[in-house]
């Protein structure tokens, strides 16, 4: 029976590495179970557990929520609990007031009201997870979501007009006359 | 699976009829049946009253034994002690209740469901839950049903860690040829130190599969 499952095994794997440099490591093996040890010796030894380690203490060091747009509390109590959580795969957890003090110095809005509930929190949140359940409702009041704005319009989603500086442009393949052309590098002079 | 039946005991021919020993010990002892085939008779005549005719009809279609009810598919014990109901008797047929054919279900799966934890077979804790392990068999059967997960994305080095994750959800919810999750193939060494009782369920499962 465990030859038939390995085998299923085995066809997985080289279904997933298929065409990827993942495949090399096992080609020349027959069994599912060998096929992810190997794997896992190569993507997941001591180097590479180093490797991992040192990524997750640099991001670590320069994650900071200022509330930008782009970098959500979201994202950013994401990364951090992505960060602890290899750090603890690779035996190496973080005490929870460590983690606690990481969160609150690297909540750097500048927004009053903010800086104030986060010494709040400090007193109140013994844990991580109580401490990013605080932070959200804060932010969720502070920062509602504003839609961001829209994008500048470029010539071609002009599709209901078709026309610019008094020139037909719905077929662009077209032959244009001198004057024509003339009109739509006017039309473009501001730019 | 370590079973350890109660010792059988050695019956002159004049002491058959004596009170002393339960029906279903002279039953044992005329045919001379030891260790799980005893036991087995035990649990189904003592325990749920099977009558005798049903016991060896059991034992005439290859089911004598506690290891013999292992790995016997759910709705397959349904649709053989119907076609036995439904023979006549004459063609070898037995009748047996609805009620008997989920306790020979319930039975099943308990045994079988500790054989694949590793765990030895407890008497005493069959009896007291034995109503509730007809309603684990039904569940059961239904959970083999369900679809197995979505099938991970392929791999990428920079996401090994989630890529790895994805593929031991996956194999966990495909149920292998022995009735474990898939995932046992490519399982990691387990600490020495934990205790196998604090481990759940899937995971005594996985660890007992070869």
């Amino acid at each position: 029976m465990f030859n038939i499952d390995s085998k299923r095994v085995l066809t997985l794997l080289k279904e997933l590495c298929l065409d990827t440099e993942a495949e090399t490591w096992f080609r020349n093996i027959k069994c599912g179970r060998e096929a992810m040890k190997a794997l896992q010796i190569h993507y997941d030894g001591p180097d590479e557990s180093k490797r991992r380690k040192e990524e997750a203490r640099a991001k670590l060091k320069t994650i900071y929520y200022k509330h930008k747009g782009t970098f959500t509390f979201e994202k950013f109590v994401t990364n951090l609990y992505d960060a602890f959580q290899i750090l603890e795969k690779y035996e190496e957890p973080l005490y929870e007031q460590e983690k606690l003090r990481l969160l609150f110095n690297k909540c750097q809005n500048a927004h009053p009201e903010f800086k104030q509930e986060v010494v709040i929190c400090w007193t109140l949140c013994k844990t991580f997870a109580s401490a990013v359940v605080h932070l959200k409702t804060v932010v969720a009041r502070l920062f509602p979501d504003v839609a961001k704005p829209k994008t500048r319009r470029n010539i071609s989603s002009n599709m209901s007009n078709k026309e610019l500086n008094g020139v037909d442009i719905s077929d662009i393949s077209r032959w244009f006359d001198s004057s024509e052309i003339k009109k739509l590098n006017e039309s473009q002079a501001g730019r | 699976m370590n079973i350890q039946p109660p010792p059988a005991r050695a019956v002159p021919a004049a002491a058959v009829a004596a009170p002393l020993f339960a029906q279903w010990e002279i039953e044992a002892n005329i045919l001379n049946l030891q260790g799980e085939h005893r036991l087995l008779h035990q649990l189904l005549r003592e325990f749920h009253s099977f009558s005798r005719d049903q016991c060896a009809k059991l034992r005439e279609e290859g089911y004598s034994s506690l290891s013999d009810l292992i790995n016997w598919k759910f709705q397959e014990i349904r649709s053989l002690l119907k076609d036995l109901s439904n023979r006549p008797s004459n063609r070898g047929g037995q009748r047996f209740g609805d009620r008997k054919i989920k306790e020979l279900q319930a039975l099943r799966w308990f045994i079988t469901d500790r054989s694949r934890r590793g765990l030895t077979f407890d008497f005493d804790l069959y009896k007291a839950e034995a109503t509730q392990y007809i309603s684990f068999a039904e569940i059961d059967s239904e959970i083999d049903k369900d679809e197995a997960a979505d099938k991970p994305e392929k791999f990428k080095y920079a996401s090994w860690n989630k890529w790895e994750e994805s593929v031991c959800i996956y194999l966990d919810s495909v149920i292998s040829k022995n009735g474990a999750p898939l995932s046992y193939v490519i399982r990691k060494d387990l600490d020495v130190e934990i205790e196998w009782e604090s481990l759940d369920r899937k995971t005594q499962q996985i660890y007992t599969a070869p």
